[in-house]
Parts: structure tokens; C-alpha cells; sequence
């Protein structure tokens, strides 16, 4: 099976491409690739386990949290 | 929060982090026996370890509640010495020790119900600290490097918290934060902190991991019931868990995330309870269960494909009671099976390859190998039957 897509899709797809100055193409490839860089940090978690994990990530204390203080938490859905 | 997102609070705590530890590194003091501050310690036999495989005991029966016997793994586990510690010792809760620095630490409940840890030298047999650890205590862990010991609050309290001790002196350097009643930590080999409790918010359905350098904390779960003890593969890749109401085990791949039930035939009557004591041969081809109070089997798992484990046997015990805990020795030759809670039944050694019982010890459910080479430390156990196979990554 093609890793692209059916042909149908590629001709129906809406292209969002802006043309604008260089120079701010040039801002937009700095930042795409400061968060490409970002995204490539493993977690703690990934970086103790050696592997990529799917665990969930609950609360890093160090964002807020000491010897005395609870954690703040950073996922936040239901801790 | 996407991904991204939580990457770069990652990242900025991981920065903030690294810059603490150092600084945290910088003013900790090695540990040192010169620090001994306690005279409890009476040794009753002078026989010094120089070389061999001992497994040190901290004995439960009501009569020698706190002692710790040392048994020569190697000399058919005869008892060598029998080390007097501390008193007022009313339930051993944990044990952990360090190869770097030769100490080890047993958590405990006095009769008044005040947590406690105290350090023992193993080349003297020196209590050097004996402390209150508040708000309480229960299955301890200590880190590689033998500087920090993680402490819960005590499975009956209701801290939100861990403590994180120095080791060297019981001082809290450190609270982690995320659920209340912790129970069980285990450090295994390939970490990171792993922690049980026995909330029920439903946060104790979740087993929890704790990465020992940001102390950042994540989890898997939800299991099926409120988690009793675990046993984490030498890779930290698979964990077996008890789980409170389920007669078998679940067991989690921390890669994806997935768990899976593996169910015993048939229990006896009334509720299945929590099955206790859990452990990976250190060769990970097995898992070890034991059984519920009352019912002396062991349950022997094929770990061929830890995501689909396979009942091999179920072991008799001499007991006629069931067990609490069980953890194996480093080479994976023997099983210790130790007996109900501060039972005075014996603690009874299986042959882990063959299945077959081999011998009895005092009664003991916190057990750890402690070998010599030349006088000095060269490995520990865990009280933890803790997988021991470790590969190169591939990923």
C-alpha cells in the first residue's frame, strides 16, 4: 500500500499557503523549529525510562511545588 | 495541554531541576560512619561477613520483633548471627540497603503507632540512627547511589505525600505530592521511583512513577481495584500487579500503556480479597504470587509473554496459612515465602528453579541479600522480587 494519499484527497485538499516577505517566512521556520526542537526533549519520565512511554504525566513539582507546597499541577484534567 | 506544550514545561523543569540538584549535591555531606549516634546496637554473635551471600531478615515473631538474622545463603542458609536493634518494634514495615555505603534501613510501627526508620551499619552492626519520621512510614526504597531514601506516609494516613530523606540522616529534604495512603515504593533496576498506595478517591487505582531527577510524576492505570503490591521487570518495561478484589494479577506494559488481567481458576469462598505477595524470577521467566491469608499456595506464572502470562503451578506451602510476601534471592535460585503478617510461622525457601521447598527461617517478610567480596559490600538484594534482566535499549 502507497504511503500517500488516494489521488482524490491530494486534488481536493484546500491548500492554506500564504506567500508573504522572506523575512517572515524566515520567523516562521525559527519557530517551527524551536518547537520541533521542544517537541524532540524527551519527558522526565521518557528520559528515566529510556523509552517513550504512554504513561501519564500528573504534576512535576519542580513548576511550583518545594519540601512544604503541593505541586502545581501541569495536566490538570482530574489530579 | 498539548503535547508540545507539556514537552516544554518538560524542558524548563528539567533546566530548573539540574541546576537544584547540583547545588543540593554540592551541600550534602557524604554519608560517614562517624556519624553514629545510638548505643541500641548489641551485637550477639561476633561473626563478621568477609566474603559470601547473606541474606539479612528482619525477624517478625512477637519474640524477636526488629532483630535482624543473617543467614549464609551459600551454607544451606545457615544462621550466622542474629543482630539486636532496636526496641519497641510493633510491625516491620520495609527494608532497604546500600551497596555504596554499607548501611541499611528498616522501616517500622512502634506499639504507639509512631513511624520510624533506623540505620544500621552492616560492617559493625551499629544502629547509627534511630528516628521518628513524620507524619509516618511504610515500604521504603533507597537510590542507587545510597544518598536518598523514599518514604511513604503509611497506607492507614492520609498524607498526599512522600518524603525524600537524606539518607545519612533521616532529615526530610523533600514531599512529593500526588495521592494519599502511600504504601509500597520500590527503586528497581532500571527505575525510576515507583509508589502504590491504598487511596480510594480512586486515585489508588493508579500505580505511580516518579522520576528521581525533576520528581516530575506520572502514572498508568486505572487498574481494576485499588493496587496492592507490584513487581517491576529488570527494563522497567512490564509491571505485576495485585490488585485488591481481582483473584489473580494485572499486569502493565509501561511502553503503551496497556493492561492486562490474567484471572486464577477459582478462589476460596467469600471474596477474593488481596492476593499479597508478588516477584519476577531475576531471570524473568516467572512470576511468583502468593496467595490470600488463608490460603497456603503459592501461584507460579509463565512469563514467556508478559502481556498473556500462563499459570504454571500452584505451589503448597508447609504453612497451612497463606502468605504475605516473597522476594527471591540475586541469583534466582531460591524463593522465600515469608508467612502472614507478624505471624510466627516460619518464613519457608523454595527452590525457585524446581519449585520444591527447601528449608525454613525465622519468620520474616523483610528480607534483603547483602553480599561480601573481601570484607567489603559488593552487592544488595531488594526486598522486592524485582526482574534482573537488563538489555541494551533498542530503541
Amino acid at each position: 500500500m502507497s504511503a500517500l494519499p488516494p489521488k482524490a484527497d491530494i486534488q481536493g485538499r484546500v491548500w492554506n499557503v500564504r506567500h508573504g516577505p522572506i523575512a517572515d517566512i524566515s520567523a516562521q521556520l525559527f519557530i517551527l523549529n524551536f518547537v520541533v526542537a521542544v517537541a524532540a526533549v524527551a519527558s522526565p519520565l521518557e528520559a528515566a525510562l529510556g523509552y517513550a512511554s504512554n504513561v501519564e504525566m500528573v504534576s512535576d513539582p519542580d513548576l511550583g511545588g518545594g519540601v512544604d507546597s503541593p505541586p502545581r499541577c501541569i495536566s490538570g484534567d482530574d489530579q | 495541554m498539548t503535547n508540545v506544550m507539556h514537552r516544554f514545561a518538560c524542558a524548563v523543569a528539567v533546566a530548573t531541576v539540574t541546576i537544584g540538584l547540583a547545588a543540593r549535591s554540592a551541600g550534602a555531606a557524604p554519608p560517614t560512619s562517624s556519624t553514629s549516634t545510638s548505643t541500641e546496637s548489641a551485637v550477639l554473635a561476633a561473626y563478621e561477613p568477609r566474603t559470601g551471600r547473606f541474606l539479612y531478615a528482619v525477624n517478625q515473631a512477637a519474640a524477636t520483633r526488629g532483630s535482624i538474622s543473617v543467614y549464609d545463603i551459600g551454607a544451606g542458609h545457615r544462621l550466622v548471627k542474629t543482630i539486636e536493634t532496636v526496641r519497641d518494634v510493633d510491625d516491620v514495615k520495609g527494608i532497604a540497603a546500600s551497596t555504596a555505603t554499607g548501611w541499611l534501613y528498616v522501616a517500622y510501627r512502634t506499639r504507639s503507632g509512631v513511624g520510624m526508620i533506623y540505620c544500621l551499619n552492616v560492617y559493625d552492626d551499629a544502629v547509627l540512627w534511630n528516628r521518628a519520621i513524620d507524619p509516618d512510614i511504610d515500604r521504603l526504597a533507597i537510590h542507587p547511589s545510597g544518598e536518598l531514601l523514599y518514604v511513604p506516609t503509611w497506607e492507614g494516613g492520609s498524607a498526599d505525600f512522600i518524603n525524600v530523606l537524606d539518607a545519612s540522616t533521616g532529615d526530610v529534604v523533600r514531599k512529593v505530592y500526588f495521592s494519599n495512603r502511600s504504601h509500597d515504593t520500590l527503586f528497581p533496576l532500571s527505575g525510576p521511583l515507583f509508589q502504590a498506595t491504598k487511596a480510594e478517591d480512586e486515585s489508588g487505582k493508579y500505580l505511580y512513577l516518579i522520576d528521581p531527577q525533576s520528581y516530575a510524576v506520572s502514572r498508568i492505570g486505572p487498574y481494576a481495584g485499588i493496587l496492592g503490591p507490584y513487581a517491576v521487570d529488570g527494563m522497567s518495561r512490564y509491571v505485576v500487579n495485585n490488585v485488591t478484589d481481582l483473584w489473580g494479577m494485572q499486569v502493565a506494559d509501561l511502553k503503551s500503556g496497556r493492561i492486562v488481567t490474567a484471572s486464577l481458576a477459582e478462589h476460596p469462598p467469600g471474596e477474593p480479597g488481596l492476593l499479597h505477595g508478588i516477584g519476577w524470577t531475576p531471570d524473568e521467566r516467572e512470576v511468583w504470587q502468593s496467595s490470600s491469608a488463608g490460603d497456603p499456595h503459592v501461584y507460579v506464572w509463565s512469563m514467556r509473554d508478559p502481556m498473556a502470562p500462563v499459570l504454571a503451578e500452584r505451589v503448597s506451602m508447609k504453612s497451612r496459612h497463606g502468605a504475605h510476601w516473597l522476594t527471591f534471592d540475586i541469583e534466582g535460585n531460591y524463593a522465600y515465602v515469608t508467612p502472614n503478617k507478624n505471624s510466627d510461622d516460619a518464613t519457608e525457601i523454595f527452590d525457585a528453579h524446581t519449585h520444591k521447598s527447601v528449608g525454613l527461617i525465622g519468620s520474616s517478610e523483610d528480607m534483603i541479600e547483602i553480599d561480601f567480596a573481601d570484607g567489603k559490600v559488593s552487592r544488595v538484594g531488594d526486598q522486592y522480587g524485582v526482574g534482573r534482566v537488563v538489555r541494551p535499549s533498542t530503541n
